[in-house]
C-alpha cells in the first residue's frame, strides 16, 4: 500500500488529526519554544517599559524600577521552572496571552482609577509588584525546564533563546514604526505557536487565534480611549478629550491629544511638552525675543517638541535647523501641530534627525542663535544636554557674537537646585550672561555667549515688545550670587538626576 | 559536609558574581556609548545584537575550546576597557562602529562560555536564577553609583567583580553533548 492510498483510505477526521500531529511534532521542539519565548520577551519588554514609564511619569529611577521588575520576573520563572506541572503551562500561556495583549489598556485604566480615588501613589507599588508575576516570569520557565530534564542541551537552548532575542529586536526595527497592533500580531503568533507546541488542542488554539484577531482589530480604538481617559484623569484634561496619536518610538511614548475646544497637547513619556499658554510663552521667550535682538542668519534649535519655537525664529528670516533624536516626535509635530509650527508654510527650515551631542561634535556649521528646547533633567540622557561638555561643544558652534538660550526648567532661586546647577554649567562655559525670570511662563531663561551683542536694556525692550510685562533680568554677578556653591553638571556629577528622580517619586508617594 | 556547603555556596556566589559583572559591564557600555558615541537607536541596536551574537558564539563554539574560562573573562574586560579608551580618544567618531561591534561581540562571548560550562555541573535553573539576580544587582548598583560618584563607578565595579571572579572555581570546557 502506498502512502497516497493509505491517506485516501483514512476518514476525514483522522486526516485532520494526522495534520495536527505532524504540526505538533514540528512545533514540539524545545528549541523552537525557547526561540519564540526569546522573541516575545523582547516584544513584551518593549511594550512594558514604554507604557509603564509613561504611566509613572518617567524619570531615571522609574525606568530602573520598571527594568528591575521585569528582570525579577525572569528570576521568578527560574524559581518555579522545575516545580511547575507541565499541564499548568497551557492555561498559563492562554492567560498570559490575554493579560499581555490587554496590558496597555488595563494598566492605564488601573492607574487612572488609583488617581480617581486619590491613590496615584499605589501605582508605584502595585505595577512593579504585578510585573514580575504577570509579564516576564512565564517565558523564563522554558529554558531551565527543558535543560534540567535533558530535553535539549543548554548550549542548544541558550543559543536558541539568544537568537530569538535578536529576532525580537529585528521585529521591533521592522515593525515598531507600524505601531502596537503590528507588534502584537507577531507576539500573538509566537505565543499561539508556543501553546500549540505545548499540546493545546487544535480547536482551542483556533479559538484563541480568532479571539486574538478580534482583539487586535479592536485594539486601536480601545487604546485611544484608554489613553484619553488616563490623560483626563492624571493631567486633568477636559472630558471629551480625544487621542490623535499614541505610539511608542524607539525612545519614548509619544502622545498627541485634543480637547473639546480644539487645543492640542504633546506629551512625551506622559510629561507635557506643549499645549498650555505658559508653554507658548516659553517659545516666545526662547524664539521671538532672541530673534528680534539678533536677526540671525543661521539658527539651531536642539529638540523638536511642538516646533513652535522654530516657527517664531523662522518668521523673522534666516535659516532655522532643528536637531531631534526621535523621528516620531518630528512626525507627530509635523502632522498634528502644523497649525502651531507652520512647518508646511515656512520653507527656511531644516530638520536633522540625530543625537544633539553627536551633531554638535561633528557639524562644521556656525550658528548665530542656538536654543535648547529639551526635556528636564529627569534622566541621565537628557541631563547630558545640560552639562558642561555639551555647552562647550555649543560654544564652538556659536558665531563670534552668537547667543545660546537655555530654559533653566524652574525659576532661578536659591532654593531651586536644578536651575542653579544648570546655571553653574553655563557660568563655567560662557563669559556673558543674562537670566530672565518670566511671570507669564513661571520659568527662568539664560541668554549666554562670549560676546553678547545686546545689553540688558535692549533685552528688556525686546521682552516688552513681545508682551512680557512682569519679569526680572539678572546680570552675571547676580546670577553667580544665586548659584552660590552649586556645582556644574558634568558627566561625573549626575547626582542631580538621582535627586530629581527620587524627589519626583517621593512627591508622588506623598512622602514630602 | 564542608565540601558540600562550599559547593553550594559556589553554585550561588559564582553565578551571582558573574551576573553583577555582566550587569555593570552592560550598564557601563551603554552609558559611555551614549555619552561620547551616540544616543541614537542604532547604538542600542548595535550593542544588543553584537552582545547576543557574542553570547551565541560563546555558548555554541567557544565553550568547547580548551581555553580557561578566566581567559574569556579577561577578553571581555579588555574589550570593555578598549571601548572606553577608544570613546575617550575618538569621541563621536561613528565611523568606528565596526571596531565597537567587534569589541562588544568579544565581550559577549564570556557569558555564553560561562553558561555552557557551568551547566555541566549545576542545575540550569539555579545558574540562571543566581546569574539573573546578580545582573539585577549590577544594573541597579551600576546606574545608581554612576549617578552618585560618576564614571569611576563604571570602571571600578566591573573590575572588582572580575577580580573576585578569578578567585572562584574554574569550570572545565564543555564536552561534546550533541544529541
Amino acid at each position: 500500500m502506498t502512502s497516497q492510498n493509505l491517506t485516501a483510505s483514512l476518514p476525514s477526521t483522522t486526516l485532520k488529526n494526522v495534520g495536527h500531529l505532524a504540526l505538533s511534532r514540528v512545533l514540539h521542539m524545545p528549541r523552537l519554544i525557547v526561540f519564540l519565548s526569546g522573541i516575545n520577551l523582547i516584544l513584551v519588554q518593549w511594550v512594558l517599559v514604554r507604557e509603564m514609564t509613561a504611566l509613572l511619569l518617567g524619570t531615571e529611577l522609574v525606568v530602573l524600577l520598571v527594568t528591575a521588575a521585569y528582570f525579577v520576573g525572569l528570576s521568578l520563572g527560574y524559581v518555579v521552572a522545575n516545580r511547575m506541572r507541565r499541564s499548568w503551562l497551557k492555561p498559563i500561556a492562554l492567560a498570559t496571552l490575554g493579560v499581555h495583549l490587554g496590558l496597555p489598556i488595563w494598566f492605564r485604566l488601573l492607574v487612572a482609577w488609583f488617581d480617581s480615588i486619590s491613590a496615584y501613589w499605589a501605582a508605584f507599588v502595585v505595577l512593579p509588584l504585578l510585573t514580575p508575576f504577570l509579564i516576564s516570569a512565564f517565558y523564563s520557565v522554558f529554558l531551565p525546564l527543558f535543560a534540567d530534564n535533558s530535553e535539549a542541551t543548554l548550549p542548544q537552548l541558550y543559543a536558541s533563546e539568544v537568537m530569538g532575542s535578536g529576532a525580537g529586536v529585528l521585529v521591533l526595527v521592522v515593525l515598531g514604526a507600524a505601531g502596537l497592533p503590528a507588534v502584537y500580531l507577531v507576539y500573538s503568533l509566537c505565543l499561539l505557536a508556543i501553546v500549540s507546541a505545548l499540546g493545546l488542542s487544535w480547536r482551542w488554539t483556533s479559538l484563541a487565534a480568532v479571539l486574538c484577531a478580534i482583539w487586535l482589530a479592536l485594539l486601536p480604538e480601545a487604546s485611544a480611549r484608554s489613553n484619553a481617559r488616563w490623560y483626563e484623569q492624571l493631567h486633568e484634561l477636559p472630558r471629551g478629550t480625544t487621542t490623535l496619536l499614541s505610539t511608542y518610538s524607539p525612545y519614548q511614548k509619544v502622545d498627541v491629544l485634543q480637547d473639546p475646544q480644539g487645543q492640542r497637547y504633546l506629551y512625551l513619556d506622559g510629561l507635557l511638552h506643549f499645549g498650555t499658554a505658559s508653554w507658548s510663552r516659553l517659545n516666545v521667550l526662547m524664539g521671538s525675543v532672541p530673534a528680534d535682538l539678533l536677526h540671525p542668519q543661521q539658527s539651531l534649535v536642539v529638540g523638536a517638541g511642538s516646533m513652535e519655537l522654530e516657527r517664531f525664529i523662522a518668521e523673522r528670516g534666516g535659516q532655522v535647523t532643528t536637531v531631534e533624536l526621535d523621528p516620531v516626535v518630528v512626525e507627530a509635530s509635523s502632522r498634528y501641530l502644523s497649525e502651531y509650527n507652520r512647518i508646511n508654510e515656512l520653507t527656511n527650515r531644516t530638520i536633522v534627525v540625530d543625537d544633539a551631542k553627536h551633531f554638535m561634535a561633528t557639524t562644521d556649521q556656525q550658528f548665530d542663535l542656538i536654543a535648547t528646547d529639551v526635556p528636564a533633567a529627569f534622566a541621565i540622557q537628557t541631563a547630558t544636554l545640560y552639562s558642561v561638555p555639551f555647552y562647550e561643544q555649543i560654544a564652538k558652534r556659536l558665531s563670534p557674537d552668537g547667543v545660546l538660550v537655555v530654559n533653566l526648567t524652574t525659576r532661578l532661586r536659591p532654593d531651586r537646585m536644578v536651575s542653579r546647577r544648570i546655571m553653574a554649567s553655563l557660568l563655567a562655559t560662557f563669559t556673558d550672561v543674562y537670566v530672565v525670570t518670566s511671570e507669564s511662563s513661571r520659568l527662568s531663561y539664560a541668554y549666554v555667549g562670549n560676546h553678547l551683542p545686546f545689553d540688558s536694556l535692549q533685552l528688556s525692550d525686546a521682552l516688552r515688545q513681545q508682551g512680557e510685562q512682569d519679569f526680572i533680568i539678572f546680570e552675571r554677578q547676580a546670577a553667580e550670587a544665586i548659584v552660590g556653591d552649586a556645582r556644574p553638571i558634568t558627566l561625573d556629577s549626575m547626582d542631580l538626576v538621582l535627586e530629581i528622580s527620587a524627589r519626583w517619586i517621593g512627591d508622588r508617594l506623598q512622602w514630602n | 559536609m564542608e565540601l558540600i556547603n562550599v559547593q553550594r555556596l559556589n553554585g550561588r556566589i559564582y553565578p551571582l558574581l558573574v551576573g553583577v559583572f555582566l550587569g555593570t559591564l552592560q550598564t557601563g557600555l551603554f552609558l559611555q556609548l551614549m555619552f561620547t558615541y551616540s544616543s541614537g537607536f542604532s547604538t542600542y541596536l548595535m550593542m544588543t545584537l553584537c552582545w547576543l551574537v557574542g553570547s551565541a558564539l560563546g555558548v555554541s563554539y567557544a565553550a568547547r575550546w580548551g581555553v580557561r574560562t578566566g581567559i574569556f573573562l579577561l577578553a571581555a574586560m579588555a574589550a570593555y576597557l578598549t571601548c572606553v579608551g577608544l570613546l575617550h580618544l575618538r569621541p563621536f567618531d561613528t565611523r568606528l562602529w565596526p571596531v565597537y561591534a567587534i569589541l562588544i561581540v568579544t565581550a559577549g562571548v564570556y557569558p555564553g562560555v560561562f553558561f555552557a560550562r557551568l551547566s555541566q555541573t549545576n542545575r540550569v535553573a539555579s545558574i540562571f536564577l543566581w546569574e539573573n539576580n546578580g545582573f539585577i544587582v549590577g544594573l541597579v548598583a551600576g546606574t545608581v553609583l554612576y549617578m552618585l560618584i560618576g564614571r569611576l563607578a563604571l570602571w571600578i565595579i566591573p573590575l572588582l567583580a572580575a577580580l573576585l571572579l578569578f578567585r572562584v572555581t574554574e569550570v572545565q570546557p564543555v564536552t561534546d553533548q550533541t544529541s
